[in-house]
């Protein structure tokens, strides 16, 4: 593992993590040649994620679209409601493999908080959780469900209180509890070698759209899309694709627009730079601090993305486009009424640019689109905003 | 030989312990900043730490996090570069700037390196820019003139230290416990292994950081043999109590410390 995909990633973190990411690069390498180690991880996979997630065709939404077959790979679908519980699960698993007795997590909108929480609970782990002051007022579910998990959940005031600043807490504890703690971190970002496990764990998710495919059309499809925040669901679909001529999609968060700065737009107005220990592209000012990102969705609610991304991004081999809350809102209505799924909020923006797609594409083509997660967490703060409209 | 080569070597040569103390540019603003490091050359300390405010400051704890955020609402990379210049007019003792690695970028970093240079600054201590990351920023920085100071940890893998000790060409910044600035002193003394195996690699100064408050704590680390301390939080803390006197007389009871070993 070279650790940088052409010149992103790294590892930008203080001294004192330098030997933790090196033991972990290689107890990671030695587990996924660890036959039994693998072998328990897709019997959870299996038996306790309940994968392989269905790929259900869209057929409502494919009528209305009019172009490609829509198939929506059902994330939402697995244990704890998102892709997540993948890469907790893995990390879990490792942290035990290194005889780590206690796991740390950051958290936005809770869903990577509940998913540790879960494997912690599991596999008898200790845990505790970051999570913005800000986001432990307005994921307040997801607060009770960790603590009901048996996790201790560390409300940060300090910053933006949000998940960026849970991120900095929690790098911080790893820093202070490096010796008997893992830190499992939710998305394809920090240093190296978390992006590259991150993805790996998550992969799974475009492995299963490729044999799914086979199955149920005969072929791989035309295009794939899926949300990007830090880019953990995008990059786990991506990676068994980027060496097939699969058209490639990313979609983050235009917030209330790209005119203005309320938006958690990274790739398509960030500028590469080092935050979370990794060079990646981020929302940052003329002098390099970083800038608070926007939107309606917690989960993508984050000023950096993974440098795998910031690497395809560049390279031209995936496009990412963007949605607004406003066109997020609207596709999960939208999926909703036609198809019965509530879809994440996160999910949802994936969901605003694949009409356009679809209807580019011949009627004999498929584009699959992940539904990273289901939508219950985002319920309150949809009807806050209906009754405020 | 440098400034900052000078200064060490003279510390060393009278058998002294070196004492660098660290302020946050701009807190509570960019004058009185700086104000507080010329009082901190006058308590006695020998290198002053130029701090770069940003906005995830991932290495430190509270006090420096809040005097962060503080100076952000007002200090810009200009304000910063000029603090160096004005303590340059006004101190003889060598500088090094604290900053990680994304303000040194944003504006490009051999311009800013070369500011920084141009300014006055004669090190840099970048605490997310671990020695493996380090290759192309110390060839951006020697090309200045100035040097970058490698870091230890208690953690540190000995396997890595003859390439620590290649790198030290000013002092070794050595994190005196596991933790983010400004944590409680531990008793373990977990970094004093991982010095004794880097001194058969390289004579330079090696100062402890993190952690160190007072004379009795400042002497405690010269005894240990370390060749400096590095003082932070504890400054900015003073600062935001009593301002630059505050530091001063903080710094001076520091410098009793270690002078006489406490």
């Amino acid at each position: 593992m070279s650790g940088r995909f052409g010149a992103f990633g790294g590892q930008f973190v203080p001294e004192t993590l330098m030997a933790a990411l090196q033991e972990l690069e290689t107890q990671y390498r030695a587990a996924m040649a660890d036959r039994t180690f693998v072998e328990r991880y897709e019997d959870l996979l299996r038996d306790y994620v309940g994968r392989p997630t269905p790929l259900t065709h869209a057929r409502r939404l494919t009528e209305r679209w009019g172009g490609a077959q829509v198939y929506l790979k059902r994330e939402d679908l697995a244990h704890t409601g998102a892709h997540k519980i993948n890469n907790t699960l893995g990390q879990a698993l490792l942290c035990q493999r290194m005889g780590k007795r206690r796991m740390i997590a950051e958290t936005g909108a809770g869903q990577h908080g509940v998913a540790a929480a879960t494997a912690a609970a599991l596999l008898g782990l200790e845990c505790e959780v970051f999570m913005g002051a800000v986001d432990v007022q307005r994921q307040a579910p997801n607060v009770y469900r960790m603590e009901l998990l048996g996790t201790r959940v560390r409300a940060v005031e300090s910053g933006s209180r949000t998940l960026k600043d849970a991120t900095n807490a929690a790098l911080r504890e790893w820093v202070r509890s490096v010796r008997h703690t893992h830190y499992a971190i939710g998305s394809v970002v920090g240093p190296h070698p978390f992006p590259t496990i991150v993805r790996d764990l998550q992969s799974v998710i475009g492995r299963e759209v490729l044999r799914q495919s086979e199955a149920a059309f005969g072929q791989a499809p035309q295009a794939a899309i899926a949300c990007v925040g830090g880019g953990s669901n995008a990059a786990g679909l991506f990676a068994p694709l980027v060496e097939t001529d699969v058209a490639l999609y990313g979609v983050e968060a235009a917030g209330e627009g790209l005119h203005g700065e309320r938006h958690a737009a990274t790739l398509t107005r960030g500028r590469p730079g080092v935050l979370h220990g990794a060079y990646s592209y981020l929302l940052q000012d003329a002098d390099g601090q970083i800038q608070e990102a926007h939107s309606i969705s917690a989960g993508l609610d984050y000023a950096g993305v993974g440098p795998e991304h910031s690497y395809w991004h560049e390279t031209g081999r995936v496009r990412y486009l963007t949605a607004t809350d406003e066109e997020a809102l609207e596709a999960l209505y939208l999926l909703a009424r036609s198809e019965g799924i509530i879809p994440a909020l996160e999910s949802a923006h994936a969901l605003a640019r694949a009409g356009e797609i679809a209807r580019t594409l011949p009627r004999q083509a498929a584009l699959v689109v992940v539904v990273s997660g289901r939508g219950d967490k985002d319920l309150e703060s949809i009807r806050a905003r209906e009754a405020s409209a | 030989m440098s400034r900052l080569s000078r200064t060490l070597g003279t510390l060393r040569d009278e058998g002294r312990g070196a004492l660098m103390a660290y302020l946050c540019i701009g807190d509570p603003d960019v004058a009185t900043s700086v104000e507080g490091l010329v009082a901190a050359a006058q308590g006695g300390a020998d290198i002053l730490e130029v701090g770069w405010p940003f906005s995830d400051p991932v290495a430190d704890g509270p006090v420096i996090q809040a005097a962060s955020e503080r100076a952000l609402r007002h200090t810009r990379r200009d304000d910063v570069i000029g603090a160096v210049t004005r303590l340059r007019a006004r101190t003889e003792q060598p500088i090094a700037v604290l900053s990680y690695c994304n303000p040194l970028l944003a504006g490009g970093l051999d311009e800013t390196l070369r500011a920084l240079a141009d300014a006055g600054a004669d090190a840099l201590v970048i605490p997310d820019l671990p020695l493996e990351e380090a290759g192309a920023w110390r060839e951006a920085a020697a090309a200045c003139g100035v040097s970058i100071a490698p870091f230890i940890a208690p953690t540190t893998d000995a396997a890595r230290l003859p390439e620590i000790a290649r790198a030290a060409d000013g002092f070794v910044y050595a994190v005196a416990l596991l933790g983010v600035t400004g944590t409680a002193e531990d008793e373990e003394e977990t970094i004093l292994p991982v010095v004794e195996a880097l001194r058969s690699y390289t004579q330079a100064p090696v100062l402890a950081g993190f952690g160190i408050r007072d004379g009795a704590s400042a002497a405690r680390w010269r005894r240990r043999g370390l060749d400096g301390v590095i003082v932070g939080t504890a400054l900015v803390a003073a600062m935001e109590r009593e301002g630059p006197v505050g530091v001063r007389n903080l710094v001076r009871q520091i410098r009793a410390g270690i002078d006489n070993l406490g």
